[in-house]
């Protein structure tokens, strides 16, 4: 299973790379919108991990752009420290399958990466 | 032109130095949190850790290490907050931050109190809760602020002794701060709202709102006679969020007494918490001279009244420009 993280903070990123590897899945670690568009578009990921604020493209336009652009649109986690209610209800109008606030726990994103792709959690 | 040269070649030993450290101090949190969320031991000394403590010799890079862990403690949550804590205190940085509390200047005053309260540092509540009547504004709300994140509600007793209006933007983040607590019971509300302060006062009644606080019902509606009409407009919006059967009553009972805002403000709580029974005050409402008072009393009589549709219908009949406020309102309620 291949997992899209887009986060531009360089130690978060590193985070979440290293918490989702251990889980045994492959990462592949952007820090901006732009960069997390191509991979999109390119290389197709299982699963897209996007912070909302980020340089060129913000989490919710990349949310816009899976669930519009791929003919089979693959699952999305917005991680944001915005966890304000309207922010939340447009991100999940967007297409998003899970809103995490920040400050957010690894292990608490560990447990929802597996929920999304439908593995059993214990 | 010397100086210029020399302005320029110092920035960039600082970039360098702090890139340097970066690239120390990063994957060293990072490993940390992961390594302790396996082991479950948040008292981690991972290699690299002498380099680091040999680094933090040097001011300049304890202010980046300082930066990058506040930075990620501001991000995580649970054990792997717990780890950037441990670390923080491990390499002694509370002491740099303490220093910056007691300074003069104002901004490293702030900086000081948001890196202690980050860090959970407890010890420094007594002397970051005297800093929340602080004459700065920036330290008072980073003070406010720090009591709350250091010892939960409990910290809300600066309201007690508050001098200083609390800005709006500060009770946002003052209520986004406590909204991410675990709820504890917090005693002081009925103090509150007799406050001196006004702002304290819409605090309160901001506070009775989010946290549902039901049994303040009685101070709430007391508060609809405050001279104040801010306070008065706030108790209106609280009132829609803690109602009971009476509510609607006290709102109305008072709607004549109120400013254009504040009577605009009532007919929204009423469509919020009305039921049948207000139905002839709406439709009396939906004769005032004002346009906006006119829609807006429409509005809450189709919200919350199964007559309203018809009463409108019915003034359609002699007044047409109904028929297009009552089809804009229909609009809007299936959007």
């Amino acid at each position: 299973m291949k997992i899209l993280v887009a986060e531009d903070e360089p130690i978060m990123l590193k985070t979440i790379e290293l918490r989702l590897k251990k889980d045994g899945y492959e990462v592949v670690a952007v820090s901006d919108g732009r960069e997390a568009l191509k991979q999109i578009r390119e290389n197709t990921p299982d699963l897209l991990i996007t912070d909302i604020m980020m340089p060129y493209s913000s989490g919710l336009e990349l949310v816009g752009a899976v669930k519009q652009e791929l003919s089979n649109p693959i699952p999305v986690i917005i991680l944001s420290a915005m966890g304000q209610e309207e922010v939340v209800v447009k991100a999940f109008k967007l297409g998003a399958d899970d809103f995490l606030n920040k400050p957010f726990s690894p292990n608490e994103l560990s447990l929802r990466v597996k929920r999304l792709f439908g593995k059993s959690i214990s | 032109m010397l100086y210029c040269f020399y302005y320029s070649a110092r920035r960039k030993k600082f970039r360098d130095q702090k890139e340097a450290i970066k690239q120390l101090i990063d994957p060293y949190i990072s490993q940390s949190v992961l390594m302790s969320l396996e082991t479950e031991e948040t008292n981690l000394r991972l290699p690299g850790f002498d380099e680091l403590q040999q680094k933090c010799k040097e001011a300049y890079n304890r202010k980046v290490i300082i930066d990058e862990l506040v930075l990620a403690r501001k991000n995580l949550a649970g054990q792997a907050a717990e780890i950037i804590e441990q670390l923080y205190t491990s390499l002694q940085l509370q002491l740099d931050s303490e220093h910056k509390l007691h300074s003069y200047k104002w901004f490293k005053k702030a900086k000081g109190i948001q890196e202690l309260s980050f860090m959970s540092q407890r010890r420094y509540w007594k002397d970051i809760y005297k800093l929340t009547n602080h004459s700065n504004e920036y330290v008072r709300m980073e003070a406010q602020s720090g009591i709350v994140r250091l010892v939960g509600f409990i910290g809300l007793r600066f309201l007690n002794s508050a001098t200083y209006q609390i800005s709006e933007w500060q009770q946002v983040n003052l209520l986004y701060l406590l909204e991410s607590l675990p709820i504890t019971e917090f005693q002081g509300i009925e103090r509150w709202l007799h406050s001196n302060n006004k702002s304290v006062v819409i605090f309160a009644l901001k506070l009775i709102a989010s946290f549902r606080r039901y049994e303040q019902h009685h101070l709430v509606v007391k508060c609809l006679q405050n001279p104040e009409p801010e306070i008065r407009q706030q108790a209106i919006k609280t009132l829609s969020n803690i109602y009971r059967e009476d509510t609607a009553s006290h709102i109305i009972e008072r709607y004549s007494f109120e400013t254009w805002h504040n009577q605009l403000e009532s007919l929204k709580s009423l469509g919020k918490i009305g039921e049948e029974e207000i139905a002839p005050f709406l439709a009396g409402v939906t004769n005032d001279p004002d346009p906006q008072i006119r829609m807006e009393a429409a509005r809450a009589l189709l919200l919350c009244t199964a007559a309203g549709r018809q009463v409108l219908q019915e003034k359609a009949i002699s007044d047409q420009s109904w028929n297009t406020i009552l089809e804009q309102l229909e609009n809007e309620m299936r959007a």
